[in-house]
């Protein structure tokens, strides 16, 4: 076949022209402030980059349950822990490799904490290959931007001031009980792990390695989409890949989640009582295992104190 | 990768869309590649191995239908073409009048294998796809007369593009029937008719002697085919991904809550489904035609510009073409032409004149065409409504037929004349948005109830603000909408008149193509309704 490098050329040089294009509108369209009227994606997450440098020992990441269960002002005012929930509805673990990524540009966390009900969740390919196209050129993540462009996003000048009050938690005063019959009846049966979500929670383990942070599994009181045979093969996935696995499903006696108050919808979440119990349990355990330290003498202890003082404003939840 | 996963049969079920991720950044490069550099002799088999992946991929086992389909045409065809040889054989030597009456025995048989052959072939879709709708009119009928009785409403799996390749086996074998094509020795090459991919999802519904020879014969990819194709690809995800799928939530929330809307809203509802549909179907067809171009081969043209149309006849003359041809070709002609048709035509003739008689028998004929066509769309009494709602204009535009022309002759001030044409072709287009507005309809009821309220609660009052977020759009979307219509519209118009876009763009300097090229997919990666905030919309044909 022979190879006509005239035109190849002419192909090239037009490829070329289109990525040019792409990164000019990367700029042009990445949200200059991690605010919702800059169109910034899953803000409540998304917020962590506002956080000034190397600030954050614990980044928990996972679905909804991680961010409904793990409340870093309650960790903040009882242990002086600094954590952050990046966890995003459903998320799959497609998603949570590009967000840690991201963290692990500002932040050297000591432990990144995975919830573990998102491990069981299916992604198709097609969403591995978005959410790497989207990494990889913002463009077509933030695409939409074009409704709200304005003439400072031709300054290209990213700059996120806009601290989050609740470090990524979802305050919820609801309540809706549950029932914990028949709740993490032993067996011996495992749930089946989807294997894309095996090769990803792989790469996760080495980009935390590679980035000096110690994974840590854990799963959140649920008495709804999490059962014993996902703790099975939850622990069987850890002992293989040398991970630690807390399941709180399992340390009722220390947690005491009362499934009449602290949930809000019937077991599948918790609510602000819920989380508080998991995070009074979850941060000693932190501590008790080197993962995180008191700050509370710290520089950055203003901070978070005046983060805790607005936090009071946005949820009653935490005594004053 | 785990082995019983078995190759991810079924697994992959975004490919169905020609605009997925999947389809154009993965397996359609591949594809592309692969078939690049397979051997010149070898190439057909690998597009029939990637068309039997594809659809192995999305619909995983149910594979075996598309495959039991072709071997059932490559049977049926050596069948018939067997009984003709005998025939010939027969016949040889024998009179005019001997041959005569010694062929209806022979004939006979053929016509038997052939009613056989479409037995099997649209028994298998009907089970599939119209089993659920008929037990459930059953069950209707038995509790209406108090029986207390029922029977089990099927459920099945449709195979992908049933609908399309069904009609495309039965052509071949009603061709191979009336000797207008000879029978096909190779397997191979008829699966390769059946299952090319890029036209097992939508369509358009192939005839054996457009395309068979073409596909099998098919050769290196060509740079002009390739860059033409791909122009007419992004076209058509032009008018899917910015148009179509931008539309898609308002007309559902529109088409989900009817009642809850005054008559403007819902007569807008109706242009704006009219719209997505058509954006939807014309751009999948574009980029079927572009995939194929880009291997070299012709695919039949489904649009040809459907909303200049004068009248709902014309309409369907450029509206989904391949099916509309299917049933002329296979309905409505040997309705027309059987004898007992013709006799009838003639008694009609001489009672009503050369006008009205054949006019009147050939509605007959018609009334066949425009159920199937109903039917042919999904099982449901809203889409026979929607066959017998455009039979009706059908019949009307026939009727009054000496009439037009009388007004076309007498229009003999240019401007009168073209205000005419314009007044037909909203005319026409205002009669579609109607009849599409039944068939988007969940049910006949709401259809109707959906039309009742367009005309006797119609008020402009709803069109503000608050309309927008309620439909969930903005003004930012209600604009490119516009934008995006009006350059298809503007490109429709200058192909009507002769102007080929594509040619002429062909014959420009290179800075002037790459501009076109270069604005074209970035307006779609702009403007493009897609990613955070969108929900992936199939096909919207694919579900029938």
């Amino acid at each position: 076949m022979k190879i006509k490098w005239n035109r190849c050329i002419k192909v090239l040089g037009f490829l070329g022209v289109l990525a040019c294009c792409l990164v000019f509108l990367s700029f042009l369209f990445l949200p200059k402030n991690d605010t919702d009227e800059e169109g910034m994606k899953d803000l409540k997450s998304s917020s962590v980059v506002a956080e000034p440098e190397n600030t954050i020992d614990v980044i928990v990441v996972g679905d909804s349950n991680s961010y409904d269960s793990f409340h870093p002002m309650y960790m903040w005012k009882q242990y002086g822990i600094t954590s952050f929930d990046c966890g995003t509805a459903a998320q799959e673990l497609c998603y949570t490799l590009p967000i840690l990524r991201n963290i692990f540009k500002t932040q050297s966390p000591k432990v990144v904490v995975l919830e573990t009900d998102c491990i069981f969740r299916e992604f198709s390919v097609p969403y591995q290959i978005m959410y790497k196209v989207n990494e990889a050129v913002p463009a077509f993540a933030y695409h939409d931007r074009w409704k709200n462009l304005d003439l400072r996003d031709f300054n290209f000048t990213v700059g996120y001031t806009n601290i989050s009050t609740t470090k990524g938690y979802e305050p919820s005063d609801l309540t809706d009980p549950g029932t914990a019959e028949g709740w993490m009846e032993e067996t011996a049966q495992l749930e089946p792990v989807p294997s894309e979500s095996v090769r990803y929670l792989k790469s996760i383990q080495q980009l935390c390695q590679k980035n000096g942070a110690k994974l840590l599994l854990a799963s959140a009181p649920n008495t709804v989409s999490w059962n014993y045979k996902k703790h099975n093969a939850t622990q069987q996935l850890a002992n293989e890949l040398g991970l630690d696995f807390v399941d709180l499903n399992l340390c009722q006696d220390e947690v005491q989640i009362d499934w009449s108050t602290d949930t809000r919808d019937k077991g599948d979440h918790l609510n602000n009582d819920g989380a508080k119990k998991v995070s009074k349990y979850f941060g000693q355990y932190l501590l008790d295992h080197g993962l995180a330290t008191d700050h509370r003498e710290d520089a950055c202890a203003a901070e978070w104190d005046k983060c805790l003082q607005d936090y009071y404003t946005v949820s009653a939840d935490l005594d004053q | 990768m785990k082995l019983p996963s078995f190759f991810l049969a079924g697994q992959v079920s975004s490919l169905t869309s020609y605009f997925s991720l999947l389809f154009f950044m993965v397996f359609l490069p591949a594809c592309l590649l692969v078939y690049q550099v397979f051997p010149r002799k070898w190439k057909k088999y690998f597009l029939l191995l990637a068309s039997w992946g594809f659809y192995w991929l999305v619909s995983g086992t149910l594979i075996v239908f598309l495959v039991l389909s072709s071997l059932s045409m490559f049977f049926f065809g050596l069948v018939l073409e067997n009984m003709q040889q005998k025939m010939d054989a027969g016949l040889e030597g024998l009179s005019r009048q001997e041959k005569k009456e010694k062929k209806k025995p022979y004939l006979a048989k053929q016509r038997a294998v052939a009613i056989l052959a479409a037995i099997l072939h649209v028994g298998l879709l009907l089970v599939l796809k119209y089993s659920g709708f008929f037990a459930t009119n059953v069950n209707s009928l038995l509790s209406v007369m108090g029986t207390g009785m029922s029977v089990p409403v099927p459920d099945f799996v449709k195979p992908l593009g049933i609908s399309f390749y069904t009609l495309s086996a039965l052509s071949y074998i009603l061709d191979v029937y009336r000797g207008t094509i000879k029978a096909d020795h190779n397997p191979l090459r008829l699966s390769l008719f059946l299952s090319f991919f890029p036209q097992i999802v939508e369509g358009p519904i192939c005839r054996y002697r457009e395309t068979a020879q073409q596909l099998w014969d098919a050769g290196p990819i060509q740079y002009d085919h390739f860059m033409k194709g791909l122009q007419r690809y992004l076209y058509g995800m032009m008018k899917k991904i910015v148009v179509a799928d931008r539309l898609n939530t308002a007309v559902n929330i529109i088409y989900t809550n009817s009642t809850q809307f005054d008559g403007g809203v819902i007569a807008l509802s109706a242009v704006a489904y009219t719209l997505q549909l058509y954006m939807d179907f014309s751009g999948s067809m574009d980029a079927v035609v572009g995939i194929a171009q880009m291997f070299g081969i012709t695919m039949p043209e489904n649009f040809k510009r459907p909303f200049f149309s004068k009248t709902i006849s014309e309409f369907w003359q450029r509206w989904h073409i391949t099916l509309g041809a299917f049933l002329r070709d296979y309905i409505f002609f040997p309705i027309t032409t059987a004898d007992g048709m013709k006799k009838l035509t003639k008694k009609a003739r001489k009672k009503f004149g050369n006008h009205f008689g054949p006019v009147l028998t050939g509605s007959i004929a018609l009334f066949f065409v425009w159920v199937c066509n109903g039917l042919w769309h999904g099982a449901g009494w809203h889409y026979i409504f929607f066959g017998m709602y455009h039979l009706v204009f059908i019949l009307i535009g026939n009727f009054i037929m000496p009439a037009t022309v009388w007004m076309n002759k007498h229009l003999v001030r240019p401007w009168q004349a073209w205000a005419y044409k314009i007044f037909r072709i909203v005319r026409t287009c205002i009669l579609v948005c109607i009849g599409e507005m039944f068939f988007r309809a969940d049910s006949l009821r709401i259809g109707l109830g959906m039309a009742k309220t367009m005309f006797t609660r119609f008020t402009l009052k709803s069109f503000n603000g608050q309309l927008l977020q309620t439909l969930q759009i903005d003004i930012h979307d209600v604009i490119i909408v516009l934008v995006t219509t009006a350059i298809v519209f503007v490109i429709s118009v200058l192909n009507e008149n002769g102007y080929e876009v594509r040619e002429h763009l062909a014959v420009k300097k290179l800075p002037v193509r790459w501009a076109f090229y270069l604005g074209l997919v970035l307006y779609i990666i702009i403007f493009g309704a897609y990613g955070f905030g969108y929900l992936p919309v199939d096909p919207m044909y694919a579900q029938y």
